[in-house]
């Protein structure tokens, strides 16, 4: 793994459930590539594997998940040494001393992330201390400060308040100062808008472009809304059916879509002055159950491109621009 | 909308609910009744000038006098001083053994409704196996082999008493452990048991204190039960149970009521301030009245 652009680097990544007796394939061949300073969306529909993925890179699986097979390659500086995060125990000291410190997350929902009898001043103060040797009253002032600087007014008085007192959007601020109090090098962030009303999302969205910049961080941003991606993203992944579909430039992928899945989804995005008697296209069908082993490229069945060729197996990836990876037949993806 | 961020921001849930609690005058009142009794009995001293296990024979069955307040019992012994002293052992009894089986019931059910798997699966059984016990039996036995004493009695209860609160706890742990902020917390590297005892219990809190309410209560009865029936604290200690005892005969009934009547008011008014306070703590905690 090239260190010096490259912060995490996700190879060949499959990650399985146990379900009773079934086996569910969630995540198949992900490979995913976090450039520094920049933000990495991952788009797709719900249960096609992008939070699996995103917390499979914390080792936060649930019990009957694992990941069976792939590497995830962790490089907190240019120069640094590379971690191999796939191999840490759940619950050891290796991943716990990352978790929080070099590779922080946040929540789909502020409402619920936050321990409802502890002020939000003392849950930052626990991450804080927990990562670093500080005193009292130097940990309290960085804190206040940076409650400050994520927009939380009077930040002195709201460090003792308890998570009830809050809103929705400055719980999740409350959230993201807890992931970034420590300076994390890397922060994942799982659907940290969908529970937020649209004002406040492109606040929040807002701030964790403003909180790359200044601090540096590198930004996995998951999320369903292809209008946040093309607002906050610099890099972007399609996933459907635990595979990466299509991935590369923002721009590139906006302008010049080439999966048929990656065009439906813009497709379905309305747009400021388009026409207001045309509909909006939605995908025919729906996702498969996850459960189902495929054959052949998950998204023939939906595929109004579909051909023989489709349900004759899977397609390989294929660069068609720098940066610009596909998978489909039709963008040549039988030719290995 | 300063003003009223500042207002707002003045209360913590805690605060709210000791808002809630003070309004509640049934509850006020049990908190009275038992702070009283027990300020009472733990300032005895300073009421009495009587050894409540001085026995004098020539005041046998004496009449109240400003000497004895309440007059003395078959022995010649001081019955307000025996009340006051013997409070004190039935009311420590009774705190001391709730507390420690809740405290040991919050721990074990923590750590099996956060673990799960095998290790829940076994501690639910050895609840199973500690709730078979009929703890009258059990304390008749082990006072068979250990003798009488405050130590074995409040082992027994100790031993029997945790399941019930293991049970609740565990049950509000499954329940919690789904939260996010679990997950959050696992995000940000705490340790399991920290998110087990620093995160999850105090969340579940509110099963914990009223069952220490409602255990304090149910103990001194059980005391008072078990040192009537002559198997609880050995007979030369005062205890309520054992006063109770000591009166249980017809000619003191009949003749000396006072005798009977005064443990029997004291043990009867310390349970029912415990439980309206305990009432009281569980509509405070009762989540879904909020």
């Amino acid at each position: 793994m090239e260190t010096k652009n490259t912060i995490l680097q996700i190879e060949n990544l499959k990650v399985e459930f146990r379900v009773g007796k079934k086996c569910v394939h969630a995540v198949n061949d992900v490979n995913l590539t976090v450039h520094r300073g920049k933000t990495l969306g991952i788009v797709g529909e719900s249960g096609c594997g992008k939070s699996v993925t995103a917390h499979s890179i914390l080792k936060l699986l649930p019990q009957n998940g694992r990941i069976v097979d792939g590497k995830i390659l962790f490089a907190e500086t240019a120069e640094g040494p590379v971690k191999e995060l796939q191999n840490m125990k759940r619950t050891g000291q290796e991943i716990r001393a990352i978790r929080g410190q070099k590779i922080a997350m946040i929540f789909q929902d502020p409402m619920m992330s936050l321990n409802p009898v502890y002020t939000i001043g003392s849950q930052i103060m626990e991450n804080l201390k927990l990562h670093e040797k500080l005193e009292e009253r130097e940990a309290k002032a960085r804190i206040i400060h940076l409650l400050g600087q994520l927009g939380i007014p009077e930040p002195e008085q709201r460090y003792k308040e308890y998570p009830h007192q809050f809103s929705g959007g400055m719980k999740q601020r409350v959230m993201i100062a807890i992931a970034m109090i420590c300076n994390p090098s890397l922060l994942i962030a799982d659907e940290p808008t969908t529970a937020l009303d649209v004002t406040i999302q492109k606040q929040i969205l807002r701030l964790m472009q403003k909180l790359r910049d200044d601090f540096g961080t590198s930004v996995i941003l998951i999320t369903h809304n292809m209008g946040i991606v093309a607002e906050a993203c610099d890099e972007v992944a399609v996933m459907y059916m635990g595979r990466v579909v299509e991935s590369g430039p923002v721009r590139q992928i906006f302008e010049n879509p080439q999966h048929p899945y990656t065009r439906a989804l813009l497709r379905s995005v309305p747009v400021p002055g388009m026409r207001s008697d045309v509909e909006l296209k939605s995908i025919e069908g729906s996702t498969p159950d996850a459960s189902i082993q495929f054959d052949h490229c998950e998204f023939e069945p939906r595929c109004e491109y579909a051909s023989e060729q489709c349900r004759g197996g899977f397609p390989q990836a294929r660069e068609c621009e720098p940066g610009h990876v596909v998978r489909c037949f039709l963008r040549g993806g039988g030719e290995s | 909308m300063a003003g009223t961020k500042m207002q707002k921001s003045q209360d913590s849930i805690s605060r709210r609910r000791m808002q809630k609690l003070f309004s509640n005058k049934l509850a006020m009142f049990g908190l009275a009744l038992t702070l009283i009794i027990t300020l009472l009995c733990l300032f005895a001293p300073l009421l009495t000038d009587s050894d409540p296990n001085f026995i004098e024979m020539s005041l046998r069955y004496e009449a109240a006098s400003p000497e004895h307040p309440f007059g003395c019992d078959q022995s010649g012994r001081d019955v307000w001083a025996r009340l006051l002293y013997g409070g004190r052992i039935s009311i420590a009894i009774g705190l001391a053994s709730a507390l420690c089986a809740n405290v040991l019931g919050a721990v074990i059910g923590c750590i099996s409704g956060y673990a799960g798997g095998k290790v829940d699966q076994i501690l639910m059984y050895c609840s199973e196996i500690f709730s078979c016990f009929p703890d009258k039996m059990l304390i008749l036995v082990i006072m068979g082999f250990a003798g009488q004493g405050v130590g074995v009695m409040m082992l027994v209860f100790i031993f029997t008493g945790w399941v019930g609160t293991m049970r609740m706890v565990r049950s509000r742990i499954l329940s919690l452990k789904q939260e996010v902020f679990v997950e959050s917390c696992k995000a940000i590297g705490i340790r399991s048991t920290s998110i087990m005892f620093r995160h999850l219990l105090p969340n579940a809190m509110g099963v914990f204190i009223i069952n220490i309410t409602s255990n304090v209560a149910g103990y001194i009865l059980s005391e008072a039960g078990l040192s009537f029936l002559g198997l609880g604290v050995p007979k030369g200690v005062a205890t309520w149970g054992n006063m109770l005892n000591a009166a249980r005969n017809l000619s003191t009934m009949q003749n000396y009521s006072m005798l009977w009547i005064l443990p029997g008011i004291a043990i009867s008014l310390f349970v029912l301030g415990v439980n309206f306070f305990g009432d009281g703590l569980r509509d405070v905690f009762d989540v879904t009245q909020e």
